[in-house]
């Protein structure tokens, strides 16, 4: 009899009643990680920790003298309760492809060169970074109008969610569609 | 008329227990009738009409389609990305 038992830290198959244990084997394949690349564009769905450096290794190039990045953190309190941590879900595939449209869509207006985004699934704890949108452009003000608007498209349109959890309990939060003032 | 794959996310998944499943659709699909006809499985999905859109193979639906059987079919309960 042949079935496979897979968590974080351990990958066992089991044959005939033996037990072949291949200890912290898999992690990086049972994480999940989908990706949508190409030479202006990298975009991340994730549930390991974001590392804004990736983006900058993505985006730094010699015609862009003007980056703009911004973080989405997890936050420690919403009104008057105190915040664990938040826990996001996302449908992977349709998430890549609308923040693809997204990108594409705003390119059109502004001047950028590279795109970096990265959005985590699963459990990110306070002052843990959750998203990560990043451009370069030869001048400065493309790529600050690009990350606003785009961050605001991105809450708005991508098909993630959030439970907010608490000390007593958790919710399903939603974001406004009224964007910024950019 | 198709069956075909229905996802279920957040809040959606919470109410009806899954993550996803098979269901017999009209061949024209809406908004209006997907939610109508997956309330006759999950009654509980109805608290949410109002909220909830539909994604028709990983893109907004807009209007109406034809279902064709290999389609999928997400709730998008609302967002909150970011």
């Amino acid at each position: 009899m042949w079935y496979v038992k897979m968590s974080y830290t351990r990958f066992q198959i089991h044959v005939c009643g033996m037990l072949c244990d291949f200890t912290c084997l898999l992690k990086s394949k049972i994480l999940s990680q989908i990706m949508s690349t190409n030479d202006r564009d990298q975009i991340i769905i994730t549930s390991d920790p974001l590392n804004v450096q990736r983006a900058l290794d993505h985006i730094t190039i010699p015609s862009c003298g003007g980056i703009s990045i911004f973080c989405g953190t997890t936050r420690d309190t919403f009104q008057d309760k105190t915040v664990l941590y938040l826990e996001y879900e996302a449908y992977e595939a349709m998430a890549i492809k609308e923040i693809v449209r997204i990108c594409d869509d705003l390119a059109a207006s502004f001047d950028v060169r590279k795109i970096y985004v990265a959005h985590r699934t699963g459990r990110v704890d306070v002052c843990e970074t959750s998203i990560i949108v990043a451009a370069s452009s030869p001048h400065r003000s493309d790529a600050i109008t690009f990350v606003s608007k785009a961050v605001d498209k991105i809450k708005e349109r991508a098909p993630v969610w959030k439970k907010e959890w608490y000390e007593d309990g958790s919710v399903w939060k939603e974001n406004c569609k009224c964007t910024g003032p950019v | 008329m198709p069956v075909v794959t229905v996802l279920y996310f957040a809040r959606c998944r919470e109410i009806t227990g899954k993550v996803q499943e098979k269901v017999l659709l009209p061949e024209t699909v809406s908004l209006d009738n997907i939610l109508t006809e997956l309330a006759k499985v999950h009654p509980a999905l109805e608290t949410l009409r109002g909220k909830l859109t539909v994604a028709h193979n990983q893109a907004y639906l807009e209007g109406s389609v034809q279902l064709q059987s290999t389609d999928e079919i997400a709730l998008i309960p609302p967002v909150s990305g970011g």
